[in-house]
């Protein structure tokens, strides 16, 4: 099957594509592609976005890594094996500098956030960052991760007229076929 | 499919095979494809698609070939931003340089679809600044760049991609903040021009416009050249050169048709008369290498220079929900003697996010910050110090500061800094991995900057240049003034590659212009015949 495009949308599924991300539990379920890679990523963002109220709800942190496996099947052989790789050191990392024979995943929270703020104030503080920085981006693109943080981006989602103007700006100059 | 130069059954395939676009995205292809034209363009970019434009309004046969996808407008501007990086984005936005000895490690985003970054730019527009030019005249022999001799080709891209100044009115409160220090510290911002259309500022442009405002050449140039009748493939990875005796003739490749995400499928072969290489100047020399250019001169892929980035986040006691407002909307040039440009800018609270420091709660209670985040950012008009290696097939590069450069990124990270200070910031994040903020001039001025290694810097780049460089003379560049290969007749180099240093300013226009200008060349000179 070749890549699914976006298909051309009437305004009223502009609409609804515009809104967002859909609540976790419309979206229809999926196959992982590379499981443990994103349960390793999981293990980090579970602790990574605990907050007073604890952990991230479960529905959340699924919906992420069903995004983020999607996200790794489209970038490339390249940048893919560096980010696995950069898991995979994470997980690596995480229990020798905080001298641990437990694996990351095995870890209670409490264990993995301290192994985690090691790695982050070590000589690998960067390969953290690239491996958080894709956790974060997806992560708050949720509507309640946004929310809970005071983000309110709905100037920054498109509208139904904001979209048609650009396809109409598109075609406005095309081949009329 | 075979060679069809009828324009009516070019037609016809686009809409049976093409996925019913005037644009033919490979992917929906069943068949190899075998064409013939006077012109290819490699590449769609800022570039590319000034030139296809160009060439094909003066009444030229015209084929732009691009490696990514094809997304309309409605389409990308309807995607959130991690959607955006997987489709729209080189590497899904993780590209990185690495940087020799004391120098950071860069992280290097480009586009990889119909426009390429212009998509995924900030819209920002600057013309070449007059001592460049200057620069490169008096030191570089380019005595055919000046000002006067740009203006027409810098009056049609202004015109083609609607370059506006950004209103007072659409600066975020961020910047505006941002704005207020740099007016107690005796310098000022000065508003930014970019190409927009009825832009009402909503803060991600870099993401793809979601409201079709801004005038990147997917919306600007491709549709023109369309109308002139050049056809326009997505999909189509180039892999190799056709040449016939001492001249270019032609490209060859692989369609991303076959089943699976992005895998190689049908080929392609496109006989031409002229080739025109627009892929960008991280991805030309790459593949002029494996055509078996670059020898002669030893300066392809070499030169290269990014405008090492560096963002600065301060906090501030009330809300200032920065998202809200243009995302690039003023400058500041008053450092440009120290070889630096500051300008305004915001990303994504995931973005932001991602470079505080915490684990857990620490995490979730900076991130919370989000709203009382001012963000600016500051590039250095930096020495060639980066170099593309090609291994088994694959581009990688490496990047070396100068010792000048560092010094600048010194004093843009202490200048925005006391900037943010003087603004009354609560706390300032420097770009520095792992550190904590710093939350006064005193606890600022106690910081021994040169004693932070440079690898610690949070570094990005958009803005790669040099690494196919004009010049005159074949010994120390690889095209020549008009964009000529010096090895191989009839072969052109027109992206940000070609230009001879940096420019200390975001490069588009400069881009666009130039590659205008060698357009306006190439349809005066006549095209070889078959």
């Amino acid at each position: 099957m070749t890549e699914p495009q976006p298909s051309l949308l009437d305004a009223e599924t502009l609409a609804l594509s515009a809104r967002g991300v859909p609540d976790a539990d419309l979206v229809p379920p999926k196959d992982l592609t590379r499981p443990r890679a994103i349960a390793a990523a999981l293990a980090i963002a579970e602790c990574l976005f605990v907050s007073s109220s604890g952990p991230p709800p479960k529905a959340r942190l699924n919906w992420l890594g069903r995004e983020l496996d999607d996200f790794l099947e489209r970038i490339g052989a390249d940048a893919r094996s560096s980010y696995l790789l950069g898991l995979f050191a994470l997980s690596v990392l995480g229990p020798l500098l905080s001298i641990s024979v437990t694996p990351l995943r095995s870890m209670d929270l409490e264990q993995r956030a301290r192994a985690l703020s090691k790695v982050e104030s070590s000589f690998a503080s960067g390969l953290l960052l690239a491996v958080k920085a894709m956790l974060c981006i997806i992560y708050y693109e949720h509507p309640d991760a946004a929310q809970s943080i005071g983000f309110d981006g709905r100037c920054m989602l498109a509208t139904p007229e904001s979209l048609l103007r650009g396809r109409n700006r598109a075609d406005q100059e095309q081949v009329d076929e | 499919m075979n060679e069809s130069v009828n324009r009516t059954a070019k037609r016809r395939m686009k809409k049976s095979d093409g996925g019913g676009d005037a644009i033919t995205q490979g992917r929906f292809l069943k068949d190899d494809v075998e064409l013939s034209c006077d012109v290819v363009v490699v590449g769609s970019g800022a570039s590319g698609a000034a030139v296809a434009c160009e060439l094909a309004e003066a009444g030229q046969d015209v084929i732009v070939v691009e490696e990514g996808g094809y997304y309309r407008p409605e389409q990308y501007g309807a995607m959130r931003p991690s959607e955006t990086l997987r489709h729209l984005f080189r590497d899904g936005g993780l590209t990185f340089v690495v940087g020799l000895e004391d120098s950071p490690m860069v992280n290097m985003t480009m586009g990889r679809c119909v426009g390429g970054s212009s998509v995924l730019t900030g819209g920002v527009c600057f013309r070449i600044p007059g001592f460049i030019l200057k620069n490169w005249r008096d030191q570089q022999g380019l005595s055919m760049f000046t000002e006067e001799a740009l203006e027409a080709a810098y009056e049609a891209v202004e015109a083609a991609t609607h370059i506006e100044r950004v209103p007072l009115e659409m600066r975020s409160e961020s910047t505006n903040v941002f704005a207020l220090g740099a007016e107690r510290m005796g310098y000022e911002l000065k508003p930014m021009h970019r190409n927009t259309k009825d832009c009402n500022g909503c803060g991600r442009c870099n993401f793809g416009c979601p409201h079709g405002a801004k005038m990147s050449v997917d919306i600007a140039y491709i549709p023109r050249a369309l109308r002139a009748g050049a056809r326009v493939f997505s999909d189509f990875r180039v892999d190799s050169l056709i040449t016939k005796g001492a001249r270019a003739a032609g490209v060859e490749g692989r369609i991303y048709n076959a089943p699976g995400l992005r895998k190689p499928g049908n080929t392609f072969r496109i006989h031409s008369k002229r080739v025109v290489m627009a892929a960008g100047a991280y991805n030309t020399p790459g593949l002029l290498r494996r055509f078996g250019l670059g020898k002669q001169s030893g300066q392809l892929g070499r030169n290269m220079t990014v405008h090492p980035g560096f963002r600065m986040m301060a906090r501030f006691d009330r809300k200032l929900e920065g998202w809200k407002g243009a995302l690039q909307s003023a400058f500041a040039d008053a450092y440009e003697d120290q070889r630096i440009t500051l300008t305004a800018l915001y990303v994504p609270p995931g973005v932001l996010a991602a470079t505080m420091k915490g684990i857990g709660r620490e995490h979730i209670e900076k991130a919370e910050g989000i709203p009382n985040l001012s963000i600016f950012g500051g590039m250095v008009h930096d020495d060639p110090g980066g170099q593309l290696h090609h291994v088994l097939g694959k581009t990688f590069s490496t990047y070396r500061m100068s010792p000048r450069d560092r010094e600048a990124m010194y004093t843009i990270t202490r200048v925005m800094a006391e900037t943010y200070f003087a603004a009354g910031a609560r706390e300032v994040y420097l770009p520095v991995l792992g550190m904590a903020p710093v939350s006064s001039m005193d606890e600022l001025n106690k910081i021994n900057f040169r004693s932070i290694p440079a690898k610690r810097y949070e570094c990005s780049s958009q803005h790669p240049l040099g690494t196919t460089r004009m010049g005159v003379t074949a010994e120390h560049s690889v095209v020549n003034p008009d964009g000529q290969a010096w090895e191989l007749d009839e072969l052109y180099v027109v992206d940000g590659g070609i230009v001879p240093s940096s420019l200390g300013v975001n490069p588009q226009q400069a881009i666009m212009t130039l590659a205008t200008r060698i357009a306006w060349k190439l349809r005066e000179r006549p095209l070889p015949t078959w």
